[in-house]
């Protein structure tokens, strides 16, 4: 094992992000790796305000997502529109609890912390807060694996609107929070892709 | 072209990709076992048996199952005496039809697309690999292969199906169609695909037979 401040930057290196071959650094010109040509830079350029600003519109529309409807349901017997929570709580009113647990996981959970996290981690390579980079590294691998499950309510859905369609019974109509939570997951997936993990290192490369 | 000369010699050396960690790498991992970045656990190597030729194979059988998957219905309702049958091809028809044309264009690129280019360029690897046929296109197809892998949904589809299935079971009685288990098969091997893929090997190979 090398000794713990080594990293490949301080030693001259470069890492490939794309196919991770090892290159020498060239201060003079931008490095295009030989393996799969595409541009090499140290760290990811504009990585931290990329993030930032993906995570912070996410953010904003996340809230309209919330208080909007997300769809429509009309019946014979009964017309209904949901937000994403009276949803949740409707799965729980007709018995379907498990369901219901899963529905609020995947779309209002998940969302909330992925975006607090990312945050969290953003302040800490902002501010140097160099002692949770270890806590950091396994927030943002769970962001980054856990951030594409809230599409589920959006499947969802779209499944409904198919089947309600082809019926005549009944009639589904998507709302415009199913369109802004959409937006909300892909720009926080955004966000977590334009962050570059090897930042939250950077300062114990330095100071060891 | 000094400075690619220049690597060689330190070939025993990579920087893990997460944390930027020199590492060496001179102790080679056997079949079956992960080699780890001793400072922030990242897995660096997963080798695993004939990587080439299982990714084939698994996107072979997902190939033939895709459109089956795609266009025979997944799921039978009755609702009031009439039955429906509906396939994914229908549900994105519908999102179209009814005017949600970004969502539509979600679920088209999540589930439909993105699904099948990643066989594709899967299937164009391996084969270009195993003939050992020089292509210029192999990198930038392992290129997008990397990033396509991100934005492939299935396994969330799959799980929406059963949330869906149980939302409406109070209204319509539902079965399962044909399409739901070509759905799973092909969404098995997908995962299975990924756990085999060797993406270290798959690089060196690239290189080797590259240009």
């Amino acid at each position: 094992m090398e000794n713990k401040s080594d990293s490949a930057l301080q030693n001259g290196y470069l890492c490939c992000r794309a196919c991770h071959k090892l290159l020498t650094y060239d201060t003079q010109k931008i490095t295009l790796c030989p393996r799969c040509h595409s541009k090499v830079f140290p760290r990811v350029p504009y990585s931290l305000a990329q993030s930032w600003a993906l995570l912070i519109s996410g953010f904003i529309l996340y809230i309209p997502a919330n208080i909007l409807p997300i769809m429509s349901l009309n019946k014979v017997t009964e017309m209904r529109t949901d937000t994403i929570m009276s949803g949740v709580i409707n799965l729980v009113k007709i018995d379907m609890a498990p369901i219901a647990i899963i529905v609020f996981v995947a779309s209002i959970l998940v969302p909330l912390l992925k975006m607090l996290a990312l945050a969290l981690i953003l302040f800490a390579v902002q501010f140097h807060w160099h002692r949770s980079a270890v806590v950091n590294t396994k927030m943002y691998r769970l962001v980054e694996f856990i951030g594409r499950w809230s599409m589920l309510d959006i499947f969802v859905i779209s499944i409904l609107v198919a089947i309600v369609k082809f019926n005549k019974v009944a009639s589904v109509e998507v709302e415009p929070a199913a369109l802004l939570f959409a937006i909300v997951v892909l720009l926080t997936m955004f966000a977590a892709l334009r962050f570059d993990s090897r930042l939250i290192w950077d300062d114990i490369n330095e100071h060891g | 072209m000094q400075s690619v000369s220049n690597i060689d010699k330190h070939e025993h050396l990579c920087a893990c990709p997460e944390c930027d960690l020199l590492i060496d790498n001179t102790a080679q991992v056997k079949e079956g076992y992960i080699s780890q970045c001793p400072r922030c656990h990242h897995v660096l190597q997963h080798p695993t048996r004939l990587s080439m030729r299982n990714n084939f194979l698994c996107v072979f059988v997902g190939l033939v199952f895709y459109f089956p998957a795609m266009l025979l219905p997944i799921m039978r309702f009755t609702m009031l005496g009439n039955t429906q049958a509906l396939s994914i091809f229908n549900c994105e028809q519908s999102l179209f039809s009814t005017g949600n044309w970004v969502i539509g264009l979600v679920v088209f690129f999540t589930i439909i697309l993105i699904p099948l280019a990643k066989m594709i360029l899967i299937i164009f690897i391996t084969t270009r690999i195993y003939y050992k046929i020089k292509s210029h296109y192999l990198a930038a197809s392992f290129k997008w292969y990397n990033q396509l892998t991100k934005w492939g949904m299935l396994d969330i589809f799959m799980l929406s199906i059963i949330v869906s299935a149980i939302k409406l079971h109070d209204d319509a009685e539902l079965e399962p169609g044909i399409g739901l288990y070509a759905f799973i098969i092909l969404l098995l091997t997908s995962a299975l695909q990924t756990q085999l893929l060797n993406k270290k090997l798959t690089w060196t190979l690239i290189e080797r037979h590259g240009e």
